[in-house]
C-alpha cells in the first residue's frame, strides 16, 4: 500500500484542491483496499484499482459536499464564474521554462488548486485520468456540452493564471 | 455562450489543450503526508478490535449472518401471513368522530389566533416580522462567513 500512497494522494488532492480533505479520502481508500487485500496482493492492476477507487470516492465526496453547501458555494463562486479570459492570450511556455523545475511544479499546482471546482474537476479527470468527455459528464451528472465548456474555460484560466504568476515569479526571482 | 467561447479558433484551442496537457502531465506525484499510513493502520486496528455489531454487515461472523438472514426472512414471512389474515373492516363511526374532533380543534385554534392578533397593535406585528427576518438574515450571514473563513479556506 505504501508504494501507492503518493499516487492515491495526488489523484485525490488534485481533484479536491484541499490537503486535509484529500487525507481523509485517502484513508478511506486504503481501508477499502485493506478489505480487498486478498485480491489486490496478487493483482497486477492494484494501482489501477486504487486510482479508480480514489477517483470515484472523491467525486462522490465532492457531490455530497456540493449538495450540502450548495447555497454558500454558489455565493462564494459568483465572482469567480464571471472570469472571462482575453481572446488573444498565448500559452506561457517561455515563462514556465524560465523557472526551475521545482518552482514550475509548485506554480502549476498552486494555479490548478486556485481554479473553481467546476473547472478543476473535469480538467483533472481529462488530463490526469485520461477520462473521455462522455465519462466525465456521466460521473459528474452534467451535460456533455457543459463538460467541454468547463474544460475549455479551465484550460484558459489555468494558462492565464500561469502567465500572471509566472511573470510575478520571474520578476521576484531576478 | 459567452463571447470568448464563441470566438474560439480550432488552432488556438488545440495549442492550449496541448500546452495544458504537457504542463499537467509533467507534474510529479504529490508526496502523501507522513502520518497518512499511520492513520490507516490505526483505523485498521480499531476496526479489527471493534465488536461485530459495530461493524458493517460485511464484517459480521458467518454464523451471525446466517441467524440474521433466517430471522429476517421469518419475520418478513410472518408479516405477509399476518396481513393476509387481518380482515379489512374499517369502523366508519370512529373515523367520523375523530374527524369532528379535529374540525372543532381547528376552529378553536382559529378563534384564539384571531382574538390574539386582533388585540395586538398592527405596528407590533410588523416589528415582530421585521425582527424575525433580521434574525434569519443574520444567521444566514454568519453561516456564510463561517463557511468562507473556517471551511472553504482550508
Amino acid at each position: 500500500m505504501q508504494a501507492y500512497q503518493d499516487m492515491v494522494f495526488s489523484t485525490i488532492v488534485r481533484l479536491t484542491g484541499n490537503d486535509s480533505q484529500a487525507e481523509d479520502i485517502a484513508q478511506e481508500v486504503f481501508l477499502k483496499a485493506y478489505e480487498n487485500f486478498a485480491h489486490l496482493r496478487v493483482s497486477k492492476s492494484a494501482g489501477g484499482w486504487l486510482k479508480t477507487v480514489a477517483t470515484h470516492r472523491t467525486i462522490n465526496y465532492l457531490s455530497r459536499y456540493r449538495n450540502r453547501w450548495r447555497l454558500f458555494s454558489e455565493l462564494r463562486r459568483d465572482d469567480e464564474e464571471e472570469f472571462e479570459p482575453p481572446a488573444n492570450m498565448d500559452t506561457p511556455d517561455a515563462l514556465l521554462l524560465a523557472l526551475d523545475a521545482e518552482q514550475r511544479h509548485a506554480l502549476v499546482e498552486r494555479c490548478l488548486r486556485a481554479l473553481p471546482e467546476a473547472q478543476r474537476v473535469p480538467l483533472v479527470l481529462f488530463h490526469f485520468s485520461s477520462m473521455p468527455y462522455e465519462d466525465i459528464a456521466q460521473h459528474l451528472s452534467i451535460s456533455l456540452s457543459k463538460v467541454k465548456v468547463d474544460i475549455h474555460r479551465g484550460r484558459t484560466a489555468l494558462a492565464q493564471a500561469l502567465s500572471r504568476s509566472g511573470v510575478a515569479s520571474a520578476g521576484g526571482g531576478s | 455562450m459567452s463571447a470568448p467561447d464563441r470566438d474560439r479558433s480550432p488552432d488556438r484551442d488545440r495549442s492550449l489543450e496541448q500546452f495544458v496537457d504537457r504542463t499537467l502531465r509533467s507534474l510529479p506525484l504529490r508526496k502523501a503526508p507522513d502520518e497518512l499510513m499511520s492513520r490507516v493502520f490505526i483505523a485498521i486496528e480499531k476496526g479489527a478490535t471493534a465488536a461485530w455489531w459495530h461493524r458493517t454487515f460485511h464484517g459480521w461472523p458467518a454464523a451471525v449472518k446466517c441467524v440474521f438472514l433466517f430471522v429476517a426472512t421469518g419475520l418478513a414471512m410472518l408479516a405477509i401471513y399476518a396481513s393476509a389474515l387481518v380482515p379489512l373492516r374499517l369502523d366508519m363511526s370512529s373515523l367520523q368522530l375523530n374527524a369532528t374532533s379535529a374540525v372543532t380543534l381547528f376552529k378553536t385554534m382559529t378563534t384564539l389566533r384571531s382574538s390574539f392578533f386582533g388585540s395586538l397593535p398592527s405596528l407590533w406585528i410588523y416589528i415582530g416580522l421585521a425582527v424575525v427576518v433580521a434574525v434569519y438574515l443574520t444567521a444566514l450571514g454568519i453561516g456564510a462567513i463561517a463557511y468562507r473563513t473556517l471551511y472553504a479556506s482550508r
